[in-house]
């Protein structure tokens, strides 16, 4: 794997946290409300829908889905899945830096595993 | 060189030993203050000795602990029919499960603490070691710290490393309001709900009249309020503390201006009563008596808590603290729960070892039916993110097949910016493409649901249920196998999500999802 698949990768992993963040910020603007019944979840999908992160959020998938195309050209699959699990740390950096998510020990302790896990389900 | 603070303790036996000003710059502003164990050191004196646990930093105050010893029967949070098995065993297991407590709270509110700057873990260890000596003085074997909000769960976990132990225990009820009249308030309930209420109050409404009147003391009226006030107490099933008739009296002497008297009268007669202590904005329901002759036929619990409420739009108080306890109706009425602990730790190492068992089994929420519910309800929450996410994730791995068979669809097996053009025309064209985006969207409609209500980094590391399904159905349709490595990955992930749903605070939002 040369220099250039390797930050087609990191790119690959960067725009995919960008995308979950602006999904998330939008989400937590919303107010506090609870989901009963359709009515509430047509609400929902309105706000949603009407919110320009959101929109955000979807330019950045469609970003991901071409430099995913541009790591596929050049990378085997079963290289490339283990190495996305790196998503699972810029993602946990990403919501404790910028979302200020109070991650105690139990739900760090279970990432862990299960990036572990992933990498070990992944390889044959 | 700094010098380290000299520290140093003292007790007092009567809140009136220290000056009222030094009370009030140590505790944030509440209606049940200085003066409210002024009242309870003057009439309860029988049920729970007071003292005063104080911490002075270079002789400056900086810290007031108000303790007080009992003797606490274990079996108090115990409800429902093992309350029934107790009672029938009689005073020998009753005398068994007593023994005398050094607790650190209020007996007959939330438990604070006073302090000047930050409660530090130099002293909180102090204050725990100081309240060891006092409890071997007074010859009480156990020591605890009573209905603390989660505020004062990071220092008090400091304590468990020393053996404390951590009990749930009965937790505050809280109503804000913020409606501009009772038909609003009504109006945000669930439809159930609000039908049920309106149904009641125009079945009141139907019978006699009933009439409210608000006094700060009462006179003529103090032995009819204790009777209602002892009827209450009896039925309920749990019992800490017994009020005397002097608390009824003494309360309105020492705290004038925070205290109010709700009283309802049905033909003259004194039909319901409702303690309250008002400041701030706040409004605390203390305590609350009933004559059970007329209270179903008049639903007097939700007419008195209509009164009050509407008394407090009128009054500009905006927070309503329900008293502990008749969770059910509370949370009909939308109260919001904030949980209480007990830390407790009994001298004995061995001794101590069982506590921490007991804790488990005497916390109220094995007990108490809403509260068990409110425990299956946590769970129920996780399953059902976790079915949102795990569904997600399906119409992911589906719109990944379709990308995957739209791409190779193209014949373009290698793009690059030369036959960028043709493949992309080729993919849009694709019906493929098309079915994997709508599975796309499927996929988003799911994890914005989940993630509106859970921490990112809660509902991402759920997301991984893929890695877990792949390796299994390939194993099953497509009869690949799975090796040691892969079947370990598998259990670790798993394992992993377990630890997740275990986190605290996973929820960001309301936990209230329904179908």
């Amino acid at each position: 794997m040369n220099l250039k698949n390797f930050l087609l990768i990191l790119l690959h992993e960067v725009v995919g946290a960008a995308e979950q963040l602006f999904f998330k910020t939008s989400v937590n603007n919303f107010p506090e409300g609870k989901l009963r019944g359709i009515k509430d979840y047509l609400i929902f999908l309105g706000r949603v829908f009407r919110s320009p992160l959101i929109w955000l959020g979807f330019v950045m998938t469609v970003a991901m889905w071409l430099v995913w195309l541009a790591v596929l050209a050049n990378l085997d699959l079963s290289i490339a899945v283990p190495l996305s699990s790196i998503h699972y740390l810029v993602i946990f950096a990403a919501a404790y830096f910028i979302l200020k998510e109070r991650i105690d020990k139990k739900r760090l302790f279970g990432a862990l595993l299960i990036l572990i896990g992933i990498i070990l389900a992944a390889v044959r | 060189m700094k010098s380290q603070p000299l520290l140093t303790t003292a007790v007092y036996t009567s809140v009136t030993q220290i000056p009222q000003a030094q009370w009030d710059a140590l505790f944030s502003p509440a209606p049940d203050g200085y003066y409210f164990f002024k009242t309870i050191e003057e009439t309860l004196k029988d049920q729970f000795q007071p003292y005063y646990l104080t911490l002075y930093k270079n002789g400056e105050i900086a810290c007031i602990a108000p303790c007080f010893t009992m003797n606490y029967s274990l079996a108090t949070t115990v409800d429902g029919p093992f309350k029934k098995v107790l009672d029938r065993l009689g005073s020998t297991v009753t005398k068994f499960l007593t023994l005398r407590v050094l607790i650190c709270g209020c007996p007959t509110a939330e438990g604070r603490i006073g302090i000047k700057d930050q409660l530090d873990r130099e002293i909180v260890e102090l204050l725990a070691g100081r309240m060891f000596t006092l409890a071997k003085e007074k010859k009480a074997g156990l020591v605890a710290f009573k209905e603390f909000s989660p505020q004062y769960d990071p220092l008090f976990s400091l304590l468990r490393k020393s053996g404390f132990h951590k009990m749930s225990s009965y937790p505050a009820a809280m109503l804000e309001i913020n409606f501009n009249n009772f038909e609003d308030y009504l109006s945000s309930l669930s439809k159930v709900t609000r039908k049920n209420l309106r149904k009641k109050f125009r079945q009141a409404g139907e019978l006699a009249k009933v009439e409210m009147e608000t006094v700060n003391s009462l006179n003529e009226n103090l032995d009819e309020v204790y009777t209602l006030y002892l009827n209450t107490l009896n039925k309920s099933g749990v019992q800490f503390e017994i009020l005397t008739k002097d608390f009824f009296k003494k309360i309105s002497q020492n705290m004038p201006g925070e205290t109010r008297y709700f009283l309802w009268r049905i033909n003259g007669k004194l039909a319901a009563f409702d303690l309250c202590l008002v400041s701030g904005g706040t409004l605390i329901d203390e305590y609350i008596g009933m004559d059970y002759t007329l209270a179903y036929q008049y639903h007097l619990y939700y007419v008195t808590f209509r009164d009050v409420f509407n008394w407090c739009l009128q009054n500009n108080v905006k927070t309503i603290q329900g008293g502990s306890l008749n969770y059910d109706p509370k949370k009909r009425l939308d109260f919001v729960f904030v949980p209480q602990s007990i830390f407790l730790k009994h001298k004995n190492s061995f001794l101590n070892f069982f506590f921490g068992i007991l804790c488990k089994i005497l916390q109220p929420d094995n007990f108490d039916p809403v509260l068990k519910a409110a425990k299956k309800t946590k769970n129920g929450f996780f399953w059902k993110i976790f079915t949102l996410i795990f569904f997600a994730d399906l119409a992911e791995a589906a719109a990944d097949l379709f990308f995957k068979k739209g791409t190779s669809a193209t014949g373009i097996t290698n793009v690059t910016l030369h036959n960028l053009a043709p493949f992309t025309e080729h993919l849009l064209t694709s019906p493929l493409l098309w079915i994997g985006i709508a599975f796309y969207f499927v996929n988003f409609l799911f994890w914005i649901t989940a993630l509106s209500k859970v921490d990112l980094s809660v509902a991402f590391p759920i997301g991984s249920t893929t890695y877990v399904i792949v390796p299994l159905l390939a194993m099953i349709f497509l009869g690949e196998r799975v090796i040691w490595s892969q079947w370990l990955g598998i259990i670790l992930i798993i394992v992993g999500i377990f630890f997740v749903s275990q986190s605290k605070e996973q929820v960001t939002a309301k936990q209230d999802i329904e179908e």
